[in-house]
């Protein structure tokens, strides 16, 4: 399930903290912007070995009332979002860093490589 | 006869990926709706802003995820009350195969009204993705009470 925060700038057809999915050799990568969000304010779930799922808060910290704010266009409050990975992964080995707002989650893929070889016409492999 | 719904639909792609590989001023929201916007867009372009002032500073929060060190960003000012903000944001995994992007990652500006003047001196720190830029008011007065509505370009 994925929620809407209040006040976000992007837009009413924002649906969660946006990410990025990236093959990298054997592993896939998933960086998710997550900005103001402290790590204790942060959850990270592996659902099966296809889907990743974050929740988390962003607090309002600033020393005004929000009211006050001359311009106001960071979103605060709850968040989640859940992706589908397109390859197994292995969930024994998941590493997760978080550090300048963005969340970094390591996915090694859980399929084994066969080795091609490639026949010419002539039926020589290489 | 083509089916218009089809060739809609189809325009629909092409415009998607025209915009994945050149950009998002290629082809703006309005053609893909139901899809995510990307971060760091705010209403008029640029990286979402919370601006509040005290007695003596003009405070600015942008929303600058994944910015390697303060060297990516520039803050100018172009008149007392105005404010320009210049960031540019790295890919993080440059070698990478994208399956899915929307992330903001590259040159980003945003020019702003500050709600009162301020010296050209400015101390900034920056946590968690978010850039703190405390401005000195050239005439230290009131606190959040007297601020006045920004007009934001």
């Amino acid at each position: 399930m994925t929620k809407t925060n209040r006040g976000t700038p992007a837009g009413p057809d924002r649906v969660g903290p946006p990410v990025d999915l990236l093959r990298v050799g054997d592993r896939l990568t998933l960086l998710a912007s997550l900005p103001g969000v402290k790590a204790s304010d942060l959850r990270v779930y592996l659902v099966g070995d296809r889907q990743i799922s974050l929740e988390g808060t962003v607090e309002y910290r600033h020393p005004v009332p929000r009211e006050g704010l001359a311009l106001s266009e960071r979103a605060y409050g709850p968040f989640s979002r859940s992706i589908q990975l397109p390859l197994p992964v292995d969930p024994g080995r998941v590493t997760v860093a978080f550090q300048d707002g963005v969340l970094t989650v390591d996915l090694p893929i859980r399929a084994q490589e066969v080795h091609l070889e490639w026949q010419t016409e002539g039926g020589a492999g290489r | 006869m083509t089916d218009p719904a089809k060739l809609v639909q189809r325009l629909t792609e092409q415009l998607d990926a025209l915009r994945d590989a050149f950009g998002e001023e290629f082809a703006p929201d309005r053609w893909r709706a139901e899809r995510p916007r990307r971060e760091g867009a705010a209403a008029g372009g640029g990286p979402p802003l919370d601006v509040y002032v005290t007695p003596d500073e003009v405070v600015v929060h942008a929303v600058l995820p994944g910015l390697p060190d303060l060297r990516h960003v520039r803050i100018s000012l172009t008149g007392p009350t105005e404010m320009l903000l210049e960031a540019f944001i790295p890919p993080r995994l440059p070698e990478g195969m994208y399956l899915q992007r929307e992330r903001f990652a590259g040159y980003c500006s945003r020019l702003v009204t500050l709600p009162a003047s301020v010296r050209p001196w400015a101390a900034a720190k920056y946590a968690d993705g978010i850039l703190e830029v405390r401005l000195q008011r050239a005439n230290p007065g009131s606190g959040y009470g007297g601020v006045a509505v920004l007009h934001v370009k």
